[in-house]
């Protein structure tokens, strides 16, 4: 037992694997996802099998499949597909992005939300599903929690709880002060479990997929926390241009901080 | 015994369904989306005085006379009975008399008119109150009216002296609606026309708009009520099913085996069962109760097995889903929600997925072989039938939360129907739990484990990050 804490303690991916894990089995078990072992093996299986062909490749360190591990466990709780292929095409974007797309070394997407915008996108056969976490006290809770023994890990605490934040405020500006709609109505969107999964998990995945410094990092997180209400607007504006993909891509961004 | 009618796909019979009209305070909707285009129509299932009827709907866009009809009531029962939750019968063969099998087959189973004047004044005091008539229109026995409006209170106080009975908080809701830049349509009973027209009841009402907003507004029908309303939601699309966004979907509890007897009482049964599924899930689910591919030219089962006779392209047309009349692909998803304020504080928002998964609300009847059982596989056959109408029993109660120890002889006769050495040996039923879960406990521990594994193989190899 010792061994497999010191084990967790070792390496902050270890305890997304098992948070990760921990998240599948508790949609399955509690709030009745369907429980589709094939579209996980198959996400998982691709992420590992790519990502050990390129370390073969490149000749890079086997720990690396960890981080492959990661990234086919967050896509089994986000992307779901019609056809096996298409889950193919997503995991396989995702793992092969972490390798192409860099600039300076670091990675220019995260990778999960890659190969999941890939597969939406490309194929029109894939969706992700905002509402399946509902909005359960005790999931926040969980979320929360989880993602805070994460991020205190590696010390990112700040930068999460300061996304955090300001969705929050902007979002409690505009739903409770401006539209004056009553606080429940934004704390039933604050308490989305995706957005909290979002916030802890997806984007912090890849360690590499930001700039380095600590107020770049709040720059971003600020700016992504504006994307929700911008879009809103954007949609509004143009909601006559029938952009292709838009409520796709909607889709995609409400499934990451809307729910 | 060999039946002459022609033997169907399915191999059991629809016996029962339970249709909407067992949840009292319940509305309907039909759903469709096509693009940014949504086609809502809603029934009117008003009890009281039609001269009485009012209703106000949020909607984004000013409407047009041409997006505005009045649709039969037929086309909900249609869509109804071909989708509700339904009940099947299949029956045993005798093992002791194999050579008898045979097919089965599919049993049968208001205001006067106004003047110039009147209007005139109408929209002077409107537009004191900060309200816009933007149109107004007669479309079948309803005059109707599409409004704007600066400020909650003064939409308010004219909806009140216009005679629309709106509760006195409803300004709480309507000031959201109306900074979101919404107009209302807000309707009226013509009751001249309804008179003309020859119904005696009020026929549903279809809208027609452009927006990205894929939603329904159910906030302003909660402002002066604190019970729960059911709302059946049929939506067409033509890529997949449409699930909610903002709250979760859930699939109503489906293919469970259940005593023969819940056959008499199958409408209260699923009502229960409904209450039970919403509770468990926590009241602030949306529930599938059907999702279909009603393409004209699909080649699968239509329905397994038919609640009703299937829709015709005419039907989802007269729906709103006016492309399955050239063949093009139609997806039927059938949502059932119970609302409450205290668990749905948001409007209902909805996605279009290419999801087409079949599911449907289905729950089995299966009656025991008859004749001479004393046969050694009579016997292994009775021995099974004891089992599985304990499970069955308790299926039922983990279902409906109904108290089965009444019926306990529903098991016991069949053990009165084996042979004294046999029902000597009988060994009493495990308890089984309903078939609740996901079936996969076993599989979520694996994957934890093999998580733990892969950490621990790392380790072991020293494979330590960068």
């Amino acid at each position: 037992m010792t061994a497999v804490i010191q084990c967790l303690r070792r390496d902050a991916r270890h305890f997304q694997i098992l948070f990760l894990s921990a998240f599948l089995a508790y949609g399955i078990a509690m709030l009745q996802w369907d429980a589709e072992w094939l579209r996980y093996l198959i996400l998982l299986g691709t992420c590992l099998a790519v990502q050990a062909l390129f370390i073969r490749w490149k000749k890079l360190p086997w720990h690396s499949i960890k981080s492959a591990m990661v990234t086919g466990l967050g896509m089994s709780l986000l992307l779901k597909a019609g056809s096996p292929w298409v889950l193919v095409l997503g995991a396989s974007v995702a793992i092969a992005s972490k390798f192409f797309l860099r600039i300076d070394g670091k990675h220019v997407f995260n990778p999960g939300n890659l190969g999941i915008a890939a597969a939406v996108l490309l194929t029109g056969d894939a969706w992700v599903s905002p509402g399946q976490w509902g909005s359960g006290a005790a999931l926040v809770f969980l979320v929360g929690a989880a993602g805070c023994m994460v991020v205190l890990r590696v010390g990112r605490i700040d930068t999460s709880l300061a996304f955090l934040a300001a969705f929050a405020a902007l979002d409690f500006a505009r739903q409770v002060l401006y539209l004056g709609w009553e606080p429940d109505v934004w704390l039933h969107r604050m308490s989305n479990g995706s957005l909290l999964l979002f916030t802890f998990f997806r984007h912090r995945s890849d360690d590499h997929a930001e700039g380095t410094g600590r107020a770049h990092r709040l720059e971003l997180r600020y700016r992504v926390a504006r994307l929700p209400a911008r879009l809103e607007v954007v949609g509004e504006r143009h909601s006559d241009l029938g952009l292709a993909h838009r409520e796709r891509v909607h889709a995609i961004v409400r499934s990451a901080m809307e729910g | 015994m060999l039946l002459a009618h022609q033997a169907s796909a399915f191999c059991g019979f629809y016996v029962a369904k339970a249709d909407a009209t067992l949840f009292n305070d319940r509305s309907e909707v039909i759903l469709v989306r096509d693009g940014q285009r949504t086609i809502l129509t809603m029934s009117n299932d008003f009890k009281g005085e039609v001269k009485d009827f009012a209703m106000v709907v949020p909607v984004p866009t000013v409407l047009l006379r041409d997006d505005i009809k009045v649709v039969e009531r037929r086309v909900f029962d249609a869509l109804d009975a071909y989708s509700a939750p339904r009940l099947v019968e299949y029956y045993d063969e005798n093992p002791c008399q194999r050579w008898l099998y045979s097919n089965a087959d599919m049993q049968e189973s208001v205001a006067a008119p106004r003047t110039a004047s009147a209007m005139r004044q109408e929209e002077k005091a409107a537009k004191d109150k900060g309200v816009t008539i933007e149109a107004r229109y007669t479309v079948g026995e309803y005059d109707i009216l599409i409004l704007s409006a600066k400020e909650s209170v003064g939409l308010k106080e004219w909806l009140i002296e216009n005679g629309y009975r709106i509760p006195q908080t409803a300004h709480e809701v309507l000031d959201p609606y109306i900074k979101s830049n919404l107009k209302f349509f807000v309707v009226k009973v013509n009751l001249k026309e309804l008179e003309a027209s020859g119904y005696s009841t009020l026929r549903p009402i279809q809208i027609r708009y452009e927006s990205h907003k894929f939603m329904l507004p159910i906030r302003l029908g909660m402002a002066n009520s604190n019970g729960s309303q059911d709302m059946i939601v049929h939506a067409f699309t033509r890529t997949g099913r449409v699930e909610c966004v903002n709250y979760r979907t859930v699939k109503v509890p489906t293919d469970r085996n259940i005593p023969l007897f819940a056959k008499q009482r199958f409408g209260p049964f699923y009502k229960d069962l409904f209450a039970r599924a919403h509770r468990r899930e926590g009241r602030n689910t949306v529930f599938l109760e059907y999702a279909w591919n009603v393409t004209p030219s699909f080649n699968g089962m239509k329905c397994d097995p038919c609640v009703g006779p299937p829709p015709m392209p005419r039907e989802f047309a007269e729906a709103g889903a006016s492309w399955s009349q050239q063949g093009a692909p139609t997806f039927y998803t059938r949502l059932h929600v119970r609302y409450a304020r205290d668990r749905f504080p948001q409007d209902l928002v909805f996605q279009v997925t290419p999801n087409t998964e079949h599911f449907q609300a289905r729950y089995i009847l299966t009656h025991p072989a008859q004749g001479d059982l004393t046969c050694s596989e009579g016997q292994d056959y009775l021995e099974q039938l004891y089992y599985r109408r304990h499970r069955e029993l308790e299926e039922l109660n983990a279902l409906t939360g109904w108290n089965v120890d009444k019926h306990r002889d529903y098991a016991d006769e069949v053990k009165r129907r084996m042979s004294p050495e046999r029902r000597n040996t009988v060994a009493p039923p495990v308890p089984f739990r309903g078939s609740g879960g996901t079936g996969g406990p076993w599989m979520l521990v694996a994957l934890a484990a093999m998580a733990l594994a892969l950490v621990e193989l790392a380790y072991r190899n020293r494979l330590r990050p960068a």
